[in-house]
């Protein structure tokens, strides 16, 4: 067991591999007996498109299995080609013991070591010889020296073999896909819609301060409501002010009938009436409470008193 | 290694979706509130400055202030925010013209007094607002 730089103990693994703690993470090398590299030339310019005729590279070597493939690019168009099948290395992994959520990564040796040489992997029958940059297991039998192989030379790539926690099915897959890029889609959709309309929403605010401003208004509509309301109520004062007062000056003076005195103070209005004529007093009285609330009068039968709110 | 389970992202997304939709919904309600608002605020903001102007204009309280000094017999004493105006006549023309002037005019009456003083003459007394 060896430290890598992320501080996680490595693992190399050729037939089987004792004492990998259960509670820790892991990262596992594998040795070439779990995959399969070929050193091809290309008539292509860059991975992606080596990646994709990949599987016509292993044509017809492999044995059965869903194969996935990392390319690596040695020279102009030399491409390192690695062929895996994830479910035989996850029933390897399982078959040692080795729980997969403990793992952190995965590596072939190809993807990490490349120093030409035979290295000893401590196993009963093999030997790992790594010449032309491509790592092969041959009989222990062939070759009589074997160093010790150098985890502390190993460079670890950012990216490991892909294999898939769980149960990979590709029509599901693509469904699952399909879905949330459906969903993304719909969220972008919507994300628009809520900026469009958060950018309305401040040009609204900044209009309705400037009407604030414009107009002296106060900020709030309930405060706004409040002063409209004192400001209609003093306007209906008024007009029922000059209505009462309109009326008195219309209504025919003589000798012995005549208004006395008619004082409106604070909010309330005095008048007093001098009449002899019953009937004229009582339609004073019905029409000065027209304008008028809370309007109350006495008659002493010369002259009439009305007293009344504005 | 793919660690994660494609209906993850599933539900990722669907949470997410849930989550803009909602706020989404949220901004457009304020959206259509502040829109009310506003209306309601214009609507009310032009009627009160209608109502504002016509009980606060200057050039007609100035003119309504010159006209009832011309009248014989009134007398006028301003102070800070009112005007006092007095006139104990026995002419019916000068009363009745003081009378008009007052309620003809939009200027915002305090307080209004019109009495019989003796036989003859009439009191007549008004507070009215300087804007």
């Amino acid at each position: 067991m060896f430290l890598s730089k992320k501080k996680l103990p490595i693992y190399f693994m050729h037939e089987s591999v004792k004492n990998i703690p259960k509670d820790k993470k892991v990262i596992i090398i594998l040795s070439p007996l779990h995959y399969w590299t070929k050193k091809i030339s290309l008539p292509v310019k860059n991975e992606k498109e080596a990646k994709k005729i990949a599987p016509s590279v292993f044509d017809t070597i492999l044995p059965e299995g869903e194969y996935k493939y990392i390319v690596q690019k040695c020279s102009d168009d030399n491409f390192l080609i690695t062929a895996y099948d994830q479910n035989s290395i996850k029933k390897f992994l399982k078959q040692n013991g080795i729980k997969l959520s403990n793992i952190s990564d995965i590596y072939t040796i190809d993807q990490v070591f490349n120093k030409n040489g035979s290295y000893d992997i401590n196993s009963h029958n093999d030997i790992l010889l790594i010449s032309d940059e491509i790592s092969s297991i041959i009989p222990k039998n062939f070759i009589k020296e074997a160093q010790a192989l150098p985890v502390n030379d190993f460079i670890l790539p950012q990216k490991g073999l892909s294999i898939s926690f769980y149960q990979e099915d590709s029509l599901s897959k693509k469904i699952y896909t399909n879905i949330t890029i459906a969903l993304v889609i719909l969220s972008l959709f919507y994300s628009i819609d809520f900026f469009y309309t958060l950018y309305h929403l401040n040009k609204l605010t900044k209009k309705i301060d400037t009407l604030n401003t414009l107009y002296k208004l106060p900020p709030t509509t309930f405060q706004l409501n409040s002063i409209m309301q004192k400001i209609k109520k003093r306007d209906d004062r008024q007009s029922r002010l000059r209505d009462v007062a309109n009326y008195l000056s219309r209504t025919k003076a003589t000798k012995d009938d005549f208004l006395n005195s008619f004082t409106i103070s604070n909010g309330y209005v005095n008048i007093l009436y001098n009449t002899k004529d019953k009937n004229k007093a009582d339609n004073i009285y019905k029409d000065v409470a027209k304008y008028l609330k809370d309007v109350s009068s006495s008659y002493d039968g010369s002259t009439l008193s009305i007293k009344a709110k504005l | 290694m793919n660690k994660i389970h494609p209906i993850f992202w599933v539900l990722l997304t669907t949470v997410l979706l849930i989550i803009i939709i909602f706020k989404t919904h949220n901004i457009q309600k304020i959206y259509e509130n502040q829109q009310l608002i506003y209306a309601n605020k214009l609507i009310k903001a032009k009627e009160y400055m209608v109502l504002k102007k016509k009980w606060s204009d200057k050039i007609k309280y100035q003119n309504f202030v010159n006209n009832i000094n011309k009248i014989q017999g009134v007398e006028v004493y301003k102070n800070n925010h009112t005007i006092d105006i007095t006139l104990i006549t026995d002419d019916r023309n000068s009363l009745n013209k003081s009378c008009k002037l007052l309620l003809n005019y939009p200027i915002i009456i305090k307080s209004f007094e019109i009495k019989k003083d003796d036989k003859n003459s009439i009191k007549l007394k008004a507070k009215v607002y300087n804007p």
